[in-house]
């Protein structure tokens, strides 16, 4: 039997187009809805009113922009930690990576009360923070749970809940000094919020995530050869060594930055690649695209379910993102327990 | 082709190997033997560079292994592990693409490349299936043909070496044998290949020479009619068993 390996790729692309192209289109009605619902309805199709412009370039779109990129990174985040810690259980906000950024942006934000800064190096300090943040805890992470071998999904959520609850202590104490403007920026941003996004944070955001999927797509493959083991890896030819400092550093910084403006959108990295896994099977050139794509829509679309439940006024995303997010970690780990049980 | 010199590595206070050199000839297949625990995984991971011997040298084609990059030994030599079958959900022809990935090639060649193996080795019925749904032979069959798709290039097979830890160690004995013979065909296309085994008549039907080890030392080594002996394999195993030589079909075989 002669096997066609050319006809065989040309199905499969064939199938990933038709994928690709729903979830655009999804993307896209997700983009349309973010641009005309909120407290002003906006019809798109009568001529627009100043004021409706100035709500579009100024509030709308930026903000759109941003539940876009954020969405898009968080959920590669999961992705390529799912990847590395070789559990599906992953997630930036789950094994406190995402808290870590938290809480250094908010001490960020404290410190931004008693130092004087320019509103252009505050755009840079808060994501500094967030992702030194991020670092440490990721680093912590991966010393405490090992990632040399297999990682261990106990070991893996019990060193997540250890670095959440630290986290979760200092920002306590963050809160405690801080005045009562600050608690109220702290409180509202803890629970996920894009409103007061400007064009300069959504634009640094996308460029970082643009960035990001660049090099994720460069490494897939060696991704996928890591999956398997480090040492079967380094045999096929990858500095193993180089491509986990660049994934670290890379999932650190996308995490700072989706978290950094917003506040902790939760559980996009964990609920995301699953989805697209059913979608698109586990291919990584394949599934990153896809995770993109859904990552975005998902986002996109909680950000207007968040503006448009309670108008006028809104609610914090990090919970509608939270109550989906639950439910579905529930599931997986019903359906992992048989692994559970085994480990 | 490998030459290992003085070689020794331990563990705490256990010593795995000690004291092993040897010269791998070229374009032969050579068997490591040896009881459980005898060390011949660990051999073999020094051989690979993936374990530093505490004292001795490895040098692979002239060089020492720590002159060789990573990019460059993937190129020229590639390692099957005895075990841990992987979970990746893909289709046995995307992991099998994967192997070269290293080389950074236009899709169609790899696909060429690719497709020649999968015709030598006869995995036709294998390539779409997914990889997690492969039996233990199954699995073997593709992981040889992994290993071989990451050193094909356009010299074929010239210098290229093959390591292998058990490969057969959950084929029956028809697969076995075909393995063997895709080995044969590995070297006549100038490649040379390790094998650890566990089966004594297999590689002394098959393979050119034999590393006896026990306990970590080197017991015998050379061309397989000299080491293959029923005293060598007597005390390499502690049993007392005979070799039976079948002069018709000129083979030897180890019985209890």
């Amino acid at each position: 039997m002669q096997i066609d390996i050319a006809q065989w790729r040309a199905i499969h692309n064939q199938r990933q187009r038709f994928i690709y192209g729903w979830l655009a289109a999804l993307l896209a009605t997700a983009l349309v809805l973010s641009l005309t619902q909120g407290a002003i309805h906006i019809n798109v199709f009568d001529s627009l009113s100043e004021l409706h412009q100035r709500v579009i370039s100024e509030i709308r779109a930026p903000r759109a922009l941003m539940t876009m990129a954020t969405g898009a990174g968080l959920a590669i985040c999961g992705l390529v930690l799912q990847a590395m810690c070789r559990n599906p259980l992953a997630d930036p906000g789950l094994v406190g990576v995402a808290q870590g950024a938290a809480l250094f942006a908010s001490l960020a934000i404290l410190l931004s009360g008693f130092i004087v800064i320019s509103p252009l190096e505050s755009l840079f300090f808060v994501p500094t923070m967030a992702f030194i943040g991020a670092a440490i805890a990721l680093f912590l992470l991966l010393v405490i749970a090992g990632y040399r071998e297999t990682m261990n999904t106990l070991v893996l959520i019990l060193t997540g809940v250890a670095i959440n609850a630290g986290a979760a202590t200092l920002l306590g104490l963050i809160t405690f000094i801080a005045d009562d403007n600050t608690l109220r920026l702290i409180t509202f941003w803890q629970m996920g919020s894009y409103s007061g996004i400007d064009w300069p944070k959504a634009f640094l955001a996308t460029a970082i995530v643009a960035v990001a999927i660049g090099i994720f797509w460069r490494q897939a493959n060696a991704i996928m050869l890591l999956q398997i083991g480090e040492k079967h890896a380094e045999y096929q030819g990858v500095d193993v060594t180089r491509l986990k400092q660049t994934l670290l550093i890379t999932v650190a910084i996308v995490t700072a930055v989706s978290v950094c403006f917003t506040g902790i959108v939760g559980f996009v990295g964990l609920v995301v690649p699953h989805i697209c896994r059913m979608l698109a099977g586990t291919q990584l050139r394949i599934l990153l695209p896809t995770v993109v794509l859904v990552g975005a829509a998902l986002v996109t679309f909680a950000d207007v379910a968040a503006r448009i439940v309670i108008i006028p006024a809104e609610l914090p995303i990090g919970l509608l993102t939270s109550a989906l997010g639950v439910p579905f970690f529930l599931w997986l780990i019903l359906r992992e327990k048989r692994k559970f049980s085994r480990d | 082709m490998i030459e290992c010199r003085n070689i020794c590595f331990s563990i705490g206070s256990s010593t795995l190997l000690h004291d092993i050199s040897w010269s791998f000839s070229p374009r032969k297949i050579t068997a490591i033997l040896g009881a459980n625990g005898a060390g011949k995984s660990t051999f073999m991971r020094t051989l690979l560079g993936g374990l530093k011997p505490n004292s001795g040298s490895v040098e692979y084609q002239g060089k020492s292994l720590r002159q060789w990059s990573l990019q460059e030994l993937a190129l020229s030599r590639a390692y099957m592990a005895q075990s841990g079958i992987v979970r990746l959900g893909i289709s046995v022809l995307d992991y099998l693409l994967l192997a070269r990935v290293h080389r950074r090639e236009d899709q169609a060649i790899a696909d060429r490349y690719v497709q020649d193996v999968i015709q030598t080795l006869v995995l036709d019925s294998l390539v779409f299936k997914n990889i997690d749904e492969l039996s233990g032979g199954e699995y073997q069959r593709v992981e040889l043909a992994r290993a071989w798709s990451q050193l094909v290039d356009e010299n074929q097979l010239q210098n290229k070496l093959l390591l292998l830890d058990e490969p057969a160690s959950a084929l029956d004995i028809n697969q076995s044998q075909k393995l063997y013979h895709y080995l044969k065909h590995f070297v006549a296309a100038g490649g040379s290949v390790v094998v650890v085994e566990h089966d004594l008549n297999m590689a002394a039907k098959f393979c050119d020479e034999i590393i006896l080890l026990r306990d970590g030392e080197c017991l015998a080594a050379g061309d397989k009619h000299g080491v293959f002996t029923e005293a060598n394999i007597n005390s390499c195993f502690n049993v007392s068993g005979h070799l039976v030589r079948d002069e018709n079909r000129n083979t030897v075989s180890f019985s209890l």
